[in-house]
């Protein structure tokens, strides 16, 4: 007599007769299936526009007339460009100062904001309120905060019997003012991805810490911050590579690079070569160099945070 | 060596794999999903018929009432000519050369666009431009021949003129009257209209701090190329050598001229700097300065202010006077597709018949000689603007256009200028940074 049972048996010893049948590769096809349409935007407006850049950094090319194949020119030209050296110090300055600025004042706020405390939601979204502003609208606020002649700035400093300062028309001051801005806008983010990791730190551990008798800095420094550097580090990584690429809008909107070449950032060169100068060929290669280096870097931090990073069931 | 991007003509000829095809086929596709196809040569098959044609066109308005003007010369153009109608893009004029640039790329170019000579060299050498030397051959005599000049070069006409602006002074009357100060028209009445009586003029009427200061002078001098270039060219200097392979502002003159507008930013501080102009395109409108460049398009700027405003010519210098233009012309772009329609447009815009409605609107200065001294003209000017000083100033104006790559230069000035009116550099040492850095810019 045929049993039920022994179906499934006779049909499991049966070889797959391709290897397409096997559960691993349907769970494969099913995955690709289901993130095709984005790989295809993927390869279509990222992809494919970066390998056309490199091949666009080998000529001298204005758009309309035809290119000139180059090879290498455009990037032996960077190294002997002064504006290349200038752009770079400065975003470096500024990278320099922004990003452990943005992580002190993101952590110290979403610390404060992770009390117990009545409407504290309200307090987070106060907090949370000027990263979702327009960045233009910003920029043109802190502009008018920091006019020399009639600025809000100004007027709290001179109330004090302080000297009124140009800041944003000053060249030595004009980069720590737009780092200034950067903070008020920029730490919102970071903030929340900060808050949510420390909420995600379990309580017992703390409690443990309490009974063994650890104050409030030893807490902070061998429980939040060891359970926090996987949130630390993801911010810093997205910190540095926005520092080289994202303060654009801000600068084109309040300095325009100036006063002199003072705030003048590399993305802002890329920018004038590319869309102002119509140097093609140039800018792409520009572009293939800060590529580089943020992906140098963002490997660098890779490396470096094996010595510092700790994940849960992480050895 | 010059080639099609891409294309590799050591390849010719070497037998194709399956693999080059496809990669070719693959780079191929993911081209022609990123652009539009290149434009198709023209199709010679004349037109079986007069389908209504919409004219494509580019402009940019200096001011809301700018913006109507525009519109009604295009929307009487549509009406007095069956069959077409004109679609105005109304382009930002900081953004109009990247658009332009990108729609002449993309095979999209408008059917006409506004050209300034800040740029227009660039546009002719990168042969963006249609030849209109032919088709103006019978309408060239109808224009005042500097304003051809502008959009001439290598022997043929790139444009056909609409707006000339030449420069004057426009003076706020009622700063000067609660100065108790000798205006800049009673000084030029008594034979004292000078360069150095502008400056004390603006020193008299300058006053208060901060955001109530009132500035004597308003002239821009972080703009090398247009602003500074009448005093340069009044005080016997030039801003580039005769075949443009050089800048020649180390030059004692250009230097004496960019010391004297240094002297009032940081001296006088009868100027403003851009501190003071943040977020103001244009600071006399406001009421708070004294005297200001403008051109002819700035009058309709002022009907509506709460003062009293005046006018005057250039003053003297150790030559001239000399003035220079800010005008417009309007190019029809290489594969613009209706290049007849197109043309009547463009020749309309500056012409007799556009003049009751464009000329009568107060904007422009004539760009055609019959014009000049027509009653549309006359009666488009307002109680303040003095025929005589647009006169002058139309018979002064010297056609020079921005050589070689304009925005790059204006860029190197600007930073080294910003640096003087900081206090923080002396001229001398920031105009031979700035030649430094401005001389690549006149190479190929």
């Amino acid at each position: 007599m045929t049993t039920i049972e022994g179906a499934p048996k006779a049909n499991a010893q049966r070889p797959l007769s391709h290897p397409w049948f096997l559960p691993s590769v349907r769970e494969a096809i099913d995955a690709y299936a289901c993130i095709a349409v984005w790989l295809a935007g993927f390869s279509i407006f990222t992809v494919a526009p970066m390998v056309a850049s490199l091949g666009i950094a080998m000529t001298k090319w204005d758009i309309i007339a035809d290119a000139e194949f180059v090879w290498f020119a455009n990037f032996a030209r960077l190294a002997s460009d002064p504006l290349v050296r200038v752009s770079s110090i400065n975003t470096v300055f500024i990278s320099f100062l922004s990003v452990p600025l943005h992580l002190i004042v993101a952590l110290a706020l979403a610390l404060a904001l992770n009390q117990k405390i009545r409407n504290i939601l309200v307090y987070r979204t106060i907090f949370f309120l000027p990263s979702q502003m327009p960045l233009v609208a910003s920029a043109l606020m802190w502009m008018w905060i920091f006019n020399p002649d009639f600025g809000l700035a100004n007027v709290g400093l001179t109330s004090v019997g302080l000297p009124p300062l140009k800041w944003l028309f000053d060249p030595s001051l004009s980069k720590p003012t737009i780092v200034l801005i950067t903070l008020w806008g920029g730490v919102g983010t970071a903030m929340m991805i900060f808050l949510a990791g420390l909420q995600g730190i379990p309580e017992q551990l703390y409690e443990a810490a309490s009974i063994d008798g650890a104050g409030s800095w030893a807490t902070f420094r061998f429980v939040t911050v060891p359970m926090l550097s996987p949130v630390i580090f993801f911010n810093l990584i997205i910190g540095i590579i926005s520092s080289f690429q994202a303060y654009f809008t801000l600068i084109y909107n309040t300095t325009q690079g100036g006063p002199g070449h003072a705030t003048l950032i590399y993305v802002m060169y890329i920018f004038f070569k590319a869309f102002q100068d119509f140097q093609m060929g140039y800018a792409a290669a520009l572009s293939w160099v800060l590529f580089t280096v943020v992906l140098a870097l963002t490997g660098l931090q890779f490396l470096m945070a094996r010595r510092w990073v700790h994940y849960e069931g992480g050895e | 060596m010059r080639m099609p991007l891409f294309i590799n003509p050591a390849s010719a000829g070497t037998p194709l794999s399956r693999r080059r095809v496809l990669g070719a086929t693959g780079l191929g596709l993911i081209f022609a999903a990123c652009g539009e196809a290149s434009p198709k040569p023209a199709d010679t098959k004349p037109a079986v018929s007069a389908a209504p044609v919409e004219l494509k066109v580019a402009y940019w308005s200096s001011s809301p009432e700018d913006h109507v003007v525009f519109e009604n010369v295009f929307k009487i153009f549509g009406e007095k000519t069956p069959g077409t109608k004109v679609a105005f893009d109304d382009v930002p004029s900081d953004q109009f050369v990247q658009k332009m640039t990108t729609m002449l790329a993309a095979g999209t170019p408008p059917d006409t666009m506004e050209l300034h000579p800040a740029w227009v060299l660039e546009f002719i050498n990168g042969k963006r431009l249609t030849d209109l030397t032919d088709r103006a051959r019978d309408h060239k005599g109808l224009y005042i021949q500097a304003q051809l000049d502008f959009w001439t070069a290598n022997g043929k006409l790139w444009g056909m003129p609409y707006y000339s602006g030449p420069s004057f002074i426009m003076y706020n009357k009622s700063i000067f009257k609660k100065a108790g100060a000798k205006n800049p028209e009673d000084l030029a009445k008594d034979g004292q209209w000078t360069w150095e009586n502008l400056r004390k003029a603006a020193q008299a009427v300058t006053s208060g701090t901060g955001g109530d200061k009132v500035f004597g002078w308003d002239a821009a001098p972080e703009n090398l190329q247009f602003y500074m270039s009448v005093p340069v060219w009044d005080n016997q200097g030039e801003l580039t050598n005769k075949d443009e392979t050089e800048w020649t502002i180390t030059t004692p003159a250009v230097t004496e001229v960019v010391q004297y507008h240094a002297d009032m930013v940081l001296k006088d501080k009868s100027m403003p700097t851009a501190a003071d102009l943040q977020g103001i395109s244009w600071l006399f409108r406001t009421g708070r300065v004294g005297m200001a460049w403008a051109g002819k398009f700035r009058s309709l700027e002022v009907g509506t202010v709460d003062f009293e405003v005046g006018m005057v010519g250039t003053p003297k210098g150790k030559t001239g006077p000399i003035n220079r233009d800010g005008p417009n012309a309007s190019g029809l772009p290489t594969g613009t597709k209706n290049v007849d329609q197109a043309y009547k447009l463009v020749l309309y815009m500056g012409g007799v018949d556009a003049a009751p409605t464009y000329l009568a609107s107060g904007r422009p200065v004539p760009v055609q000689k019959a014009l000049v001294e027509s009653d549309i003209f006359k009666k488009s000017l307002k109680p303040w603007e003095r025929l005589e000083i647009y006169k002058e100033s139309i018979n002064t104006v010297r056609a020079w256009r921005v050589p070689g790559k304009g925005a790059e230069a204006a860029r190197a000035w600007t930073a080294e200028w910003s640096k003087v009116s900081l206090g923080q550099q002396d001229v001398p040492t920031a105009l031979k940074n700035a030649k430094a850095a401005m001389d690549p810019t006149l190479k190929a």
